[in-house]
């Protein structure tokens, strides 16, 4: 390999790593976070895990998840039905690995337009401070207010659990998926607000550097500068925080699933699949009160591994916040 | 330092009526409306007016909310429409102490396990005790509390053993559920029904404690103060209890603060699942039932509480550093 300060057989002369190329600037980062955090390679290992049956469920589970064998209800583990059938006599590793595409969605949804949200929010809060600041936290501070599984709850008793399927433009989409988009749009928006505190707080440690008053002297607008100096700088925050709300998402998705509150049946999510079960069927089939939790466990868990990770490696300031 | 705490007091004024006007809102958008829910499946628009018209709902908005408001300042929270059809003060009265017993004890709980597991995982930092406590703690928070619930409840008639597998078990955990809704059952009574939920709800907050006890320790360790004391000759334990201890415990007064907003959820799931008559199980019913009084009755005093401890946190601070002072 070369070393710092060779030659190589091109003529250039490689100074430090930041000479190298993309590509081997991001295998040297991961290969040196899966050295030094094992605990959130694990993490990470459960996040991809969970993508991969995510975006392969169609390909990867046995059955449907509505597909019913009512003669094989409630069996345990066999080998056709390798987490057994549920009183419907569907399989449950099918269920399960297509509730992970719907945590998927509910997470990865929830997070994007929550960190679109609180960029924007945190860092025009922050960068433009005075009156402009002022104002939004005031706001902000009614809605950090709120004890969130509340106003969730309310919302979702609010706007009702939808029957019917929707028909928007050349889209339908079933009573789940739409759901699926209000959750999505009510999680979003409610995370965005203890987000765009941090990433105010962020905003405004960068907006002290020297470089910023360098471009406001030579007249960049204040859009370019937020968009150009401000977010990248902010953008390890960012991920971290993406990462630790991804966790929450999918615990909140299947709290409220739980409570009938979520995604309608018959698609399956984790917390739906545990919530009829401990009032009825108590002993008769104990699988069906394990798996479900033990998948909503393991996917909280490795984003949270892995978000902890993340900001150790990223920004360790932020560990005061957790 | 009172100039401090009358504008925070003034601060809260707005925040709070902010609060009241948007869940006033919010409840009015429900589809159908209490009215409906009221009057039932075969309902005439007569009726629903008639409703509407006892209720004060053909108002306008903005009368309404005042009237609210005013009922608001008596600590009057209006009447349950669709529950109980009690006075609300009068159903909270009832139901605020099981809720605030579950929290307490889980606050209590989470503290009891969560400091010293804290501390031992910064003493011993990087050590395999230290790895395991820290999946342990992010473990806590990983797992949903109604999952460890509805396994309690599940399995807690047979018996739960605890220990190693192939041997005889070291403690079998036996729970069965309450029958029926015991509001007034003597405190020991209580106590058997609330411990098993706020223990769950206090494995949940633990996570936290000990991730903070153990960031906060690390940092107070590397101060320079307790090299000084290392050096005077302290007992590492003297070291420990007066030094670094008091120094790391400002910000797990924070998240005490910080964790109201999930004991208050949390008490929605757990009292439901343990038929517990609190607050969140009162809240529960509401939703179900479209009783909008009811909802908006329990949204505002919980968002009070979240913004008044908020504010105890703060005042709190000087307390344990003098250093701290608010001009």
């Amino acid at each position: 390999m070369i070393a710092p300060g060779q030659e190589t057989l091109q003529g250039e002369v490689f100074v430090s790593i930041s000479d190298r190329s993309l590509a081997y600037r991001w295998l040297h980062a991961i290969v040196r976070f899966v050295r030094t955090k094992p605990l959130g390679t694990f993490g990470a290992f459960l996040v991809l895990l969970m993508l991969f049956l995510a975006i392969f469920a169609n390909q990867v589970a046995p059955f449907g998840y509505d597909h019913r064998e009512i003669l094989q209800r409630l069996q345990g583990p066999s080998a056709r039905h390798l987490m057994g059938t549920d009183e419907l006599g569907r399989d449950i590793l099918s269920r399960i690995i297509y509730g992970a595409r719907i945590a998927a969605f509910v997470g990865f949804g929830t997070v994007l337009l929550s960190m679109l949200l609180s960029s924007l929010i945190g860092t025009v809060s922050g960068y433009f401070s005075g009156i402009v600041d002022m104002i939004i936290q005031r706001i902000m501070d009614i809605f950090i207010s709120f004890p969130p599984l509340i106003l969730l709850l309310t919302v979702a008793a609010v706007i009702g659990t939808p029957t019917a399927p929707l028909r928007w433009g050349p889209f339908t989409l079933a009573p789940a998926y739409q759901r699926v988009v209000q959750m999505i749009i009510v999680l979003g928006v409610l995370f965005s607000f203890p987000a765009s505190r941090i990433i105010r707080g962020a905003t405004l440690t960068v907006r002290n550097n020297l470089y910023i008053e360098g471009a406001q002297t030579i007249g960049a607008s204040s859009a370019r500068i937020l968009l150009r100096y401000i977010l990248p700088n902010v953008f390890p925050t960012i991920i971290v925080i993406a990462s630790l709300q991804l966790a929450t998402a999918i615990l909140v998705e299947a709290t409220l699933s739980f409570l009938a509150l979520g995604i309608p049946p018959p698609v399956p999510s984790w917390g739906s699949m545990l919530s009829g079960i401990a009032r009825d069927k108590l002993r008769q089939d104990p699988w069906l009160t394990i798996w479900p939790g033990v998948a909503i466990s393991l996917a909280v868990y490795g984003f949270n591994m892995f978000g902890d990770a993340l900001r150790d490696v990223l920004d360790p300031r932020l560990r005061g916040t957790r | 330092m009172t100039g401090y705490i009358i504008r925070r007091l003034l601060l809260l004024i707005p925040t709070i009526l902010g609060v009241t006007f948007l869940v006033f809102i919010l409840v009015r958008f429900v589809p159908g409306g209490a009215a409906s829910a009221l009057a039932g499946q075969d309902a005439t628009p007569q009726k629903i007016k008639q409703i509407n018209h006892a209720l004060g709902l053909d108002q306008p908005i903005l009368v309404q909310y005042a009237k609210w408001l005013g009922g608001l300042l008596h600590l009057d929270f209006g009447k349950s429409i669709t529950l109980t059809q009690n006075p609300i003060t009068r159903d909270i009265k009832q139901r605020i102490g099981w809720t605030l017993e579950l929290g307490g004890f889980a606050v209590l709980f989470s503290l009891l396990v969560g400091l010293p597991v804290g501390v031992l995982s910064a003493i011993r930092q990087d050590s395999l005790a230290d790895y395991v406590a820290r999946s342990v703690a992010i473990a806590a928070l990983s797992v949903p509390s109604f999952w460890l619930a509805t396994l309690l409840i599940t399995y807690g008639s047979i018996g739960i053993p605890i220990g190693v597998p192939k041997l005889p078990p070291l403690v079998v955990i036996h729970y069965t559920p309450p029958l029926g809704r015991e509001i007034n059952a003597s405190l020991s009574q209580n106590l058997r029904l609330i411990l098993p939920a706020a223990i769950i709800l206090g494995i949940g907050l633990s996570g936290s404690i000990m991730r903070l006890m153990r960031t906060q320790m690390l940092e107070v360790m590397r101060q320079d103060y307790i090299r000084t004391a290392q050096a005077k000759g302290l007992h590492a334990r003297v070291i420990l209890m007066r030094h670094a201890l008091r120094n790391s415990l400002i910000p797990v007064i924070t998240i005490i603060g910080l964790q109201l907003p999930v004991i208050v959820g949390g008490s929605v799931v757990l009292e439901s699942i343990f038929s517990l008559p609190g607050m969140g199980y009162y809240f529960l019913q509401s939703l179900i039932q479209r009783d909008f009084t009811v909802i908006q009755a329990v949204t505002v005093i919980a968002a009070a509480v979240i913004v008044l401890s908020n504010l105890l946190v703060d005042l709190s601070y000087p307390l344990f550093d003098p250093r701290i002072r608010y001009s």
